[in-house]
């Protein structure tokens, strides 16, 4: 295996030796891109709020804009009227128990507090999850997720429908923005979720719940 | 070594006479555009972001060396096994050296183009390893035997129809052409095997050099469930996908989905950088990542051409090829396909096996506008026929002809006597028929010789401009 490496980056280097002849960027190409995502970014923690909003629900997923946790919890317990779950798989964040709590109507357990195995089996037979991201970008509507913290990030993938816990101190305007945070190289794994899962692969015919969700539910917490 | 070409001229043949292909792919490809359209009208900036990438690609490659270097001793930090192949043998040999150890007896694999260099699927089922894989397109060629024929849609050449009667047979399922119903039966018997698969394999979009973590995109969620589930996750790359570091992503993430399927963003963006998350127990227990040269290095070492290795496979090029939106992807006879595929094409598997590549082109440039880095396909392609001309491989009958106009060309009174002969000959047809053109006339008719020839035309019109001029003049004057 050393051998191949060596080999390969001789290789590289031989090659490195004939002057490269690639065009330059225009020289201000950095700083008219930040201008013109600067010129582009709402001004307030609302107006991004909305902007998530807009961009998910284009990408078919659903969002509110809810002014506390507990106004989360009744909104979560009217969708759940209309969509029933029988269990309710939370992801182990306290933002999720906090919510799930003030449920009525229906029963929740923790899947962080399982075994791998455990989650394993039960993840993918329920119908819902209750889950926190950490951060959300406005201008694609992504949800983020650090895997970190200790949460379940099957949560959000096996159940059918996802709802997801947004407080809106966490909305960022861009994933630049998310990138250029003081703390973005700690998080070595993430995902970050645009809308439910979808496949376009018969005719470019889009149909959602691929291997995945098939429903995402975004509650903003503006509080 | 093969060194018969690969049979393009034929695939292209058998792939005009395919109504039902060309339909299927007229119509991917018109979507595919006009989704892509209306997304970059809402980034004003797309240009400059354009710019921005070809930039942080020219930057790795053109130092390519270091960044191997600094990611590989990265991604040793995370915990992150890296493995190094020089070319497709090696690297499986390394897979399955690697599977053996760990006791892998079934594999899920999301889609990796770096893979289908490796004729991986075949080479593991040779092995007794079950490799299935997961996105829906490549769920359905594999079905079949075949390769994907676009770069991200695989089965872009197939209709419902066609999905339906391929699962009614393979799958002994009853036939169904309804799109959903097709998926829920792929995704039943997909769900159990990533819930028991030993291992996910899946490919590498973007790999930071700095942080030594690397990015898989996708939107179909079994990208989330290949590296998420099984106890082993193998990526597979070719050195060249690396960028900087993270800060550099965004701007290859706006542009590469807005790219491929016309989404500011894929559904999910996984950026992984180690196993298993110690809080809970989720994830893979060990992250081994492949990287493979398989003839990069060899592309890289010209400076001019090093820069098809910043491609990021969004498939773009090919939408808008008009040569590509006749044939679909399989005609091109590789992994590779569409403009890039034949710029690609010669340069992996040499002048003498991909001789006709370069010449599947309108060289119209539209690849060259459309391309999210900025690589000017057209301009390679001249430089990859120039190649294949030095290099011995073009036809007999090209060689003969341009020896002869080259000889003509410095012959004038030869090649006066040479250009008025057909004009005159040609009067000896009967009525307005003009003569027979092996090849080009069966589809077309070709014009009848003018009998002047050029020389004698221009000779006339310099002789009536400067009249039309000094009245032109003379207008301006008074």
């Amino acid at each position: 295996m050393t051998q191949a490496r060596e080999a390969i980056l001789a290789r590289v280097r031989a090659a490195l030796e004939n002057p490269s002849h690639l065009p330059d960027a225009p020289a201000d190409t950095a700083a008219r891109i930040a201008a013109a995502m600067a010129a582009t970014v709402p001004p307030d923690r609302r107006g991004l709020a909305n902007q998530f909003k807009k961009e998910v629900e284009t990408v078919s997923g659903e969002c509110y804009l809810l002014t506390t946790a507990s106004a989360a919890a009744d909104k979560l317990t009217e969708l759940l009227r209309i969509a029933p779950a029988a269990k309710l798989a939370l992801d182990g964040d306290p933002l999720s128990r906090e919510v799930a709590e003030k449920l009525k109507g229906t029963a929740h357990f923790d899947a962080a507090a399982l075994t791998p195995e455990e989650r394993r089996k039960r993840l993918p037979a329920v119908p819902a999850a209750l889950v926190t991201a950490d951060f959300g970008i406005a201008d694609t509507g992504t949800l983020v997720l650090r895997y970190d913290a200790a949460r379940s990030g099957w949560a959000h993938v096996l159940p059918e429908t996802i709802y997801t816990l947004l407080p809106a101190g966490r909305l960022l305007p861009h994933l630049q923005a998310l990138v250029d945070r003081p703390d973005a190289g700690e998080s070595r794994n993430m995902v970050m979720i645009t809308g439910p899962s979808r496949t376009a692969d018969i005719e470019k015919i889009l149909i959602l719940g691929a291997h995945g969700p098939k429903r995402l539910v975004v509650m903003i917490i503006m509080e | 070594m093969h060194t018969s070409p690969i049979n393009t001229k034929t695939y292209l043949h058998e792939a005009l006479q395919d109504s039902r292909l060309r339909e299927a792919v007229d119509k991917a490809t018109q979507t595919a555009l006009k989704k892509r359209a209306d997304k970059v009208e809402q980034i004003p900036w797309w240009e400059e972001l354009r710019h921005q990438a070809h930039q942080t690609k020219k930057e790795t490659l053109d130092h390519l060396d270091r960044y191997l270097e600094l990611f590989e001793e990265s991604c040793g930090k995370n915990g992150i096994v890296v493995h190094w192949a020089r070319d497709a043998d090696e690297a499986r040999t390394i897979i399955l050296d690697l599977m053996r150890e760990k006791n892998v007896r079934s594999v899920v694999k999301s889609k990796s183009l770096t893979t289908e260099e490796l004729h991986l699927n075949h080479f593991l089922e040779e092995n007794g390893i079950e490799s299935l894989e997961t996105d829906l397109g490549e769920y359905i060629v594999q079905l079949l035997d075949q390769i994907p024929s676009h770069l991200t849609a695989p089965a872009l050449h197939l209709t419902r129809v066609d999905v339906g009667k391929i699962f009614h047979e393979k799958l002994g399922v009853p036939y169904t052409e309804d799109p959903d119903a097709l998926l829920q039966i792929a995704r039943a018997r997909l769900r159990e095997k990533f819930l028991t698969a030993d291992m996910g394999i899946s490919g590498v979009n973007f790999a930071m050099a700095r942080e030594g973590t690397f990015c898989v995109v996708e939107n179909e969620a079994n990208g989330f469930l290949t590296v998420g589930l099984p106890r082993i996750h193998l990526a597979v790359m070719g050195i060249e996908k690396l960028i900087p570091d993270l800060a550099s992503l965004p701007p290859f993430l706006k542009l590469l989905p807005v790219s491929a399927t016309g989404q500011k963003a894929t559904s999910y963006l996984h950026i992984i950088g180690g196993p298993r998350r110690e809080t809970t127990g989720e994830g893979p227990e060990e992250v081994h990542l492949l990287l493979l040269d398989n003839g990069r290095s060899r592309i890289l070492a010209d400076g001019q051409l090093r820069e098809t290795l910043s491609c990021i496979r969004c498939g773009a090029c090919l939408n808008v090829c008009p040569i590509y939106q006749q044939v679909g992807g399989h005609a091109y006879g590789w992994v590779y396909m569409g403009p890039i595929g034949i710029t690609l094409i010669p340069q992996y598997l040499g002048e003498a096996e991909g001789r006709y590549a370069p010449y599947v082109s309108s060289l119209c440039g539209a690849c060259f506008e459309i391309c999210p880095v900025r690589i000017n396909i057209p301009h390679h392609l001249l430089k990859l026929r120039n190649r294949v001309v030095e290099t011995k491989n073009s036809g007999w009958m090209e060689r003969f002809a341009f020896r002869g106009f080259g000889w003509l060309t410095s012959h004038p009174l030869i090649y006066r006597i040479a250009t008025w002969f057909p004009g005159k000959l040609q009067q000896l047809l009967p009525g307005e028929r003009a003569f027979a053109a092996p090849g080009y006339g069966k589809e077309r008719a070709l014009g009848r010789f003018d009998g002047r020839g050029f020389r004698n035309r221009y000779k006339s019109w310099l002789k009536e401009r400067p009249q039309k001029n000094s009245s032109a003049e003379k207008e301006a004057q008074s």
